[in-house]
């Protein structure tokens, strides 16, 4: 499976700098190539990570009750609240043509939840999770304008998640840390960005590993400012 | 400067958005542990108290005339008429066999055997089927104790409990009842319940004081008759241990206090902390 999920990265990316070089190449050819990067510096909220729980759409009404065992550590101890810090992100992308723009964004999602003694109510453990996200993006804006910019985007790359689990069960090798890998998956489907080489912008309409709901800031450069009026 | 702003921005962004995304969980009492441990214990002991009941009552149907125990019959056992079989009694819809040797079990010395062949379920709480030996100790006073080894590969239990009959009870003051108990010993056993998942747990249990255990006026037949056993008072120690947890060991203590009330109070003290459960 890891292997598949590296294959699947490397291809993204390897495509979309091929896609950069072709562009690149033709637009040397004319001379009027539109040279913009931008990088963006984001937040998004509520990032899907490995440890989603998707029995939260389960239908299966099966009750399997908890041995006496696992009622008795769990009556020693309860939850806090699950404390998440959203996907940071960090991404750089290509314009490659008036209308799509290729990158790739790095994000890193972490969250914790302290564990408490009902008898005291002393913190006696922390379950934690660290997730990091590598996801090649493509852009596609349908409505540019010098100062607002409107697109939707689809990123699919690679990710880890290294978790520290608590549990109060019986078995000695429940709370083992554990690192998953994964596919990293990003679908938007509106973005706005405000402004000319600073900008502002906020990616609605979301989901995946990003979060549903993404506020950040950039900067572009882009040496030939008439380029990106084509 | 324009780095500044960019920074300043993200981090607001980043106040404003790092959030809770799960409320805690539900917070036990903080002696919630002593009482699943005092409840199941208290279930053990009044399953055996019945199943000693059971043999009692079967003694006073065996030394019985065939008018009485037509009489027994529909007091004692309406839904699981005993019958006698290459010297074992049987119960009709029930899964207990009672092999009694050649005395009346209300005379001292008598030693009889009782094998269950499934788990009997106490409220929550179940007992593992197995073979016990009930003895006559004085008058009115019985002893149950494993007959042979009851351990298995997940349950195991030793107990040693000694009933005191109290004064026979009228048929037409409770139809169900011969007598209540005073109930007094100590034991160990592995708590489970309908899940039948593998258990770590060990409970080794001391009666402080006797539990008083009451037959109500209610209908059943044996197999879920234990509803109909009460604990009317008592106090008991409890140690619990996990076999696959050398560090734990933990303090229960169980007492029924507030007895005349028809829903009695109990006291649990949980490694230190006190709480009254209603």
């Amino acid at each position: 499976m890891f292997r598949k999920l590296l294959i699947t990265a490397a291809l993204a990316t390897i495509l979309v700098q091929t896609a950069t070089g072709q562009v690149n190449y033709r637009y040397k050819k004319t001379g009027s190539f539109p040279a913009e990067a931008e990088i963006r510096f984001s937040h998004g909220l509520l990032p899907l990570t490995y440890d989603f729980d998707l029995d939260l759409f389960s239908w299966d009404c099966d009750f399997v009750p908890p041995s006496v065992t696992d009622q008795y550590y769990g009556a020693q101890s309860y939850r806090g609240n699950r404390y998440n810090t959203g996907s940071l992100n960090i991404g750089h992308s290509v314009k490659v043509a008036k209308w799509l723009e290729l990158g790739a964004t790095f994000s890193y999602v972490g969250s914790y939840q302290n564990i408490y003694s009902s008898l005291d109510n002393r913190v006696i453990d922390r379950e934690t999770s660290s997730s990091l996200f590598f996801t090649p993006t493509v852009r596609f804006a349908w409505f540019n304008r010098e100062w607002v910019r409107m697109y939707s985007s689809v990123g699919l790359g690679v990710g880890v998640m290294v978790k520290h689990p608590y549990s109060n069960s019986q078995s000695a090798t429940a709370a083992e840390p554990y690192i998953e890998w994964g596919p990293s998956i990003q679908l938007t489907g509106f973005g706005i960005s405000v402004g000319k080489r600073l900008f502002w912008f906020t990616e609605v309409q979301t989901v995946g590993t990003l979060g549903v709901f993404i506020m950040g800031a950039g900067f572009r450069i882009s040496p030939d400012k008439r380029g990106w009026r084509r | 400067m324009k780095a500044f702003k960019l920074l300043a921005i993200a981090a607001a962004m980043f106040a404003v958005t790092s959030c809770v995304i799960e409320e805690g969980g539900y917070k036990p009492r903080p002696t919630a542990a002593g009482h699943l441990i005092y409840r199941n214990t208290e279930s053990r002991i009044r399953s055996l108290t019945t199943i000693a009941d059971l043999a009692i009552k079967l003694d006073k149907y065996i030394v019985a005339d065939e008018t009485e125990r037509m009489n027994l019959t529909a007091r004692f056992f309406p839904n699981n008429a005993p019958s006698f079989s290459a010297g074992t009694w049987s119960f009709q819809n029930s899964y207990f066999t009672i092999q009694p040797d050649s005395k009346s079990l209300h005379e001292t010395g008598a030693k009889w055997n009782i094998t269950s062949t499934v788990p009997f379920f106490s409220g929550y709480s179940a007992m593992e089927p197995g073979n016990f030996q009930i003895e006559c100790t004085g008058t009115n006073t019985w002893r149950i104790i494993p007959n042979g080894s009851i351990e298995s590969s997940h349950f195991s239990t030793t107990p040693e409990l000694s009933f005191t009959g109290n004064a026979p009870i009228p048929a037409n003051s409770n139809p169900y009842a011969l007598y209540d108990y005073s109930v007094t010993g100590e034991g160990h056993f592995t708590p489970f319940e309908y899940g039948y998942k593998s258990e770590s747990l060990i409970i080794d249990y001391e009666i402080k004081s006797p539990f008083i255990i009451v037959i109500r006026n209610i209908s059943g037949n044996y197999v879920n008759i234990f509803d109909r056993m009460m604990a009317k008072s008592g106090k008991c120690d409890m140690i619990v241990t996990d076999t696959e947890k050398p560090a734990v060991r933990d303090n229960v203590t169980g007492e029924i206090i507030n007895a005349s009330s028809s829903v009695p109070s109990l006291k649990i003290t949980f490694n230190g902390v006190s709480e009254i459960w209603n």
